[in-house]
């Protein structure tokens, strides 16, 4: 009888277990070309960062928070850090050269694409918020409330490129097979 | 007197109501464009209107568009368009201005000096992915900001649908080999191409097949096709292959041909940006020759190599000899001076051999002597 029990419990264990890597391999990745969006932004990167003046100091805290993303938590943390730019970066910069103003607007356009694809993935709760994905969002906030506005607009503006190379690394695979087609 | 005062004051009244017929906001009226419209064929997007005409005057045109961020966020904001602010035909390629797959607004005005008119706007925002078919199947979230541009979607409200052509393509043989060469479109396209073998044995028994079964019967005739052309899909099914060409412009190598076998190729664009792609290009084969041909001419090359291998042998010994004469000619010594025993046998001769040599010696000379 007690043979039977630990058996069972065994099993079950091991279906939760197989069940979750699952999960896990069931990914939801953004199948879009970065390249696009990574080239608007070399245009203005320059610019960009000239103007940032507080150069000790990063608001996406790389080191902290995204190089420590675990596979299940990127497509919480993309969606976090896609709604941190649309909502308040890009709002809170002010831009009067239309050659800027151009390549910005069109990086915010392909976030808002890429925020409507993942909002597919959410209601297939295939975006499920751990607490580190959740912690690593509030740092990032955090650090961005401590700068004065127009400064830590400019500043994120500027870390642009790291956050982009971050959602191509971690967004590939998947969407390469998709692409196949017959 | 009074008579005079109303006068003055009905001509008063008169130019001041005449006045804003006149000017709007300190300018001179302009007709705005009219009939504002985007054409998009393989992610070539182009804006036209309706030209404002006055004669005799150049009119110029501004265009501005808002991105669907921008009518979201900060919809006082108006981008100036990339080549268009201004522009002086009633068109405008927008292509670099619509980056991203979300619907766009777009407006344009016209100017004649300092005159410039009202911003017509297009009348429903274009997304470059806008299909009929695409529209009904979006799902529709209930979360704001997404409400707005959603119920856009759903009223199926585009001003124009993007489309995409199938590509041209050039098909070579180099030898045996299958090669094609695709339309160069862009870097935003990638190609995917289907190429399969037709066997000639199973279509001909079929048609074969098909004549003498209709004179019996309809039904069992169009049965019969509808086999035919099934077991002809499987089989060209089973054997199709697709490859992705990611670049047009350049050559690419297929497959190696059979000699004898049609070798088809159909092919059909894809769009990242859009998640869309093309209908298939029209099938177009080609054959190789047959074996006959290259039979003889294994034949005939294999029999000049044979000969090859037995006369270069051949003249290269006779060369041999001839230099060997011409240079180092065997000199014929008359009769009296060639020496019977063997030159070695005389050089080899040591002292203890002295004896035997003057005797082989002696026994020559005695011999001389007998005969004189």
């Amino acid at each position: 009888m007690q043979a039977q029990c630990v058996s069972l419990c065994l099993l079950g264990a091991m279906v939760f277990l197989c069940s979750a890597h699952a999960r896990g391999l069931r990914r939801c990745v953004i199948s879009m070309d970065m390249r696009r969006i990574e080239e608007s932004f070399r245009g203005i990167k320059n610019a960009i960062q000239a103007k940032d003046t507080f150069q000790n100091v990063t608001i996406l805290s790389t080191s902290e928070t995204l190089h420590s993303i675990k596979p299940l938590d990127v497509c919480c943390v993309t969606k976090n850090l896609l709604a941190f730019y649309v909502d308040r970066v890009f709002k809170d910069h002010q831009e009067l050269s239309p050659q800027i103003l151009r390549k910005i607007s069109s990086i915010a356009n392909s976030f808002l694409y890429m925020q409507k694809t993942l909002q597919q993935c959410q209601e297939q709760r295939l975006c499920h918020c751990s607490q580190e994905a959740t912690n690593a969002t509030r740092i990032i906030h955090d650090n961005y409330d401590q700068l004065e506005v127009r400064s830590a607009a400019i500043k994120s503006l500027g870390e642009l490129d790291v956050f982009l190379a971050w959602i191509d690394k971690n967004h590939q695979g998947t969407s390469a097979a998709s692409r196949q087609e017959t | 007197m009074v008579l005079e005062e109303i006068e003055t004051s009905l001509i008063m009244w008169f130019s001041y109501a005449l006045i804003p017929c006149l000017l709007v906001d300190g300018v001179a009226v302009l007709p705005a464009p009219q009939n504002l419209s985007v054409q998009s064929t393989n992610m070539k997007h182009v804006l036209t209107w309706g030209p404002v005409i006055v004669p005799g005057e150049i009119i110029h045109y501004s265009v501005e568009y808002q991105g669907e961020y921008e009518s979201l966020y900060m919809s006082h904001i108006w981008i100036p368009s990339s080549w268009c602010s201004p522009t002086q035909g009633p068109e405008c390629d927008i292509t670099d201005d619509i980056t991203a797959t979300v619907p766009y607004s777009l407006r344009v005005r016209a100017t004649l000096g300092s005159l410039t008119s009202a911003w017509s706007t297009l009348k429903h925002p274009f997304n470059r992915n806008a299909s009929k078919a695409l529209l009904s199947s979006l799902p529709c979230p209930q979360q704001p900001p997404l409400q707005e541009p959603c119920s856009l979607r759903r009223s199926g409200f585009f001003s124009a649908s993007a489309i995409l052509t199938p590509p041209g393509m050039e098909i070579t043989k180099d030898g045996f080999h299958l090669v094609i060469k695709l339309e160069d479109l862009g870097p935003q396209f990638e190609f995917f191409v289907a190429y399969w073998k037709r066997e000639p044995g199973a279509k001909h028994a079929f048609s074969a097949i098909l004549p003498a079964v209709y004179r019996r019967q309809t039904r069992v005739f169009q049965i019969s096709w509808m086999i035919s052309k099934a077991y002809e899909a499987g089989t060209r099914l089973s054997r199709e292959h697709v490859k992705m060409v990611r670049h047009g412009g350049i050559p690419v190598h297929l497959e190696t041909m059979e000699p004898g076998a049609a070798h088809c190729v159909k092919v059909r664009t894809f769009v990242k940006a859009i998640g869309r792609h093309s209908a298939f290009s029209q099938t177009e084969c080609v054959k190789v020759q047959g074996e006959t041909l290259p039979l003889a001419l294994a034949l005939f090359s294999f029999v000049g190599f044979m000969l090859i291998l037995v006369a270069v042998p051949l003249s290269v010994w006779k060369m041999g000899r001839l230099l060997r004469h011409s240079c180092c000619p065997v000199v014929m010594l008359p009769d009296t001076l060639k020496i019977t025993n063997s030159p070695q046998k005389l050089i080899s001769c040591r002292r203890e051999e002295v004896e035997a040599c003057v005797a082989a010696g002696l026994s020559s000379e005695e011999l001389l002597r007998a005969w004189i």
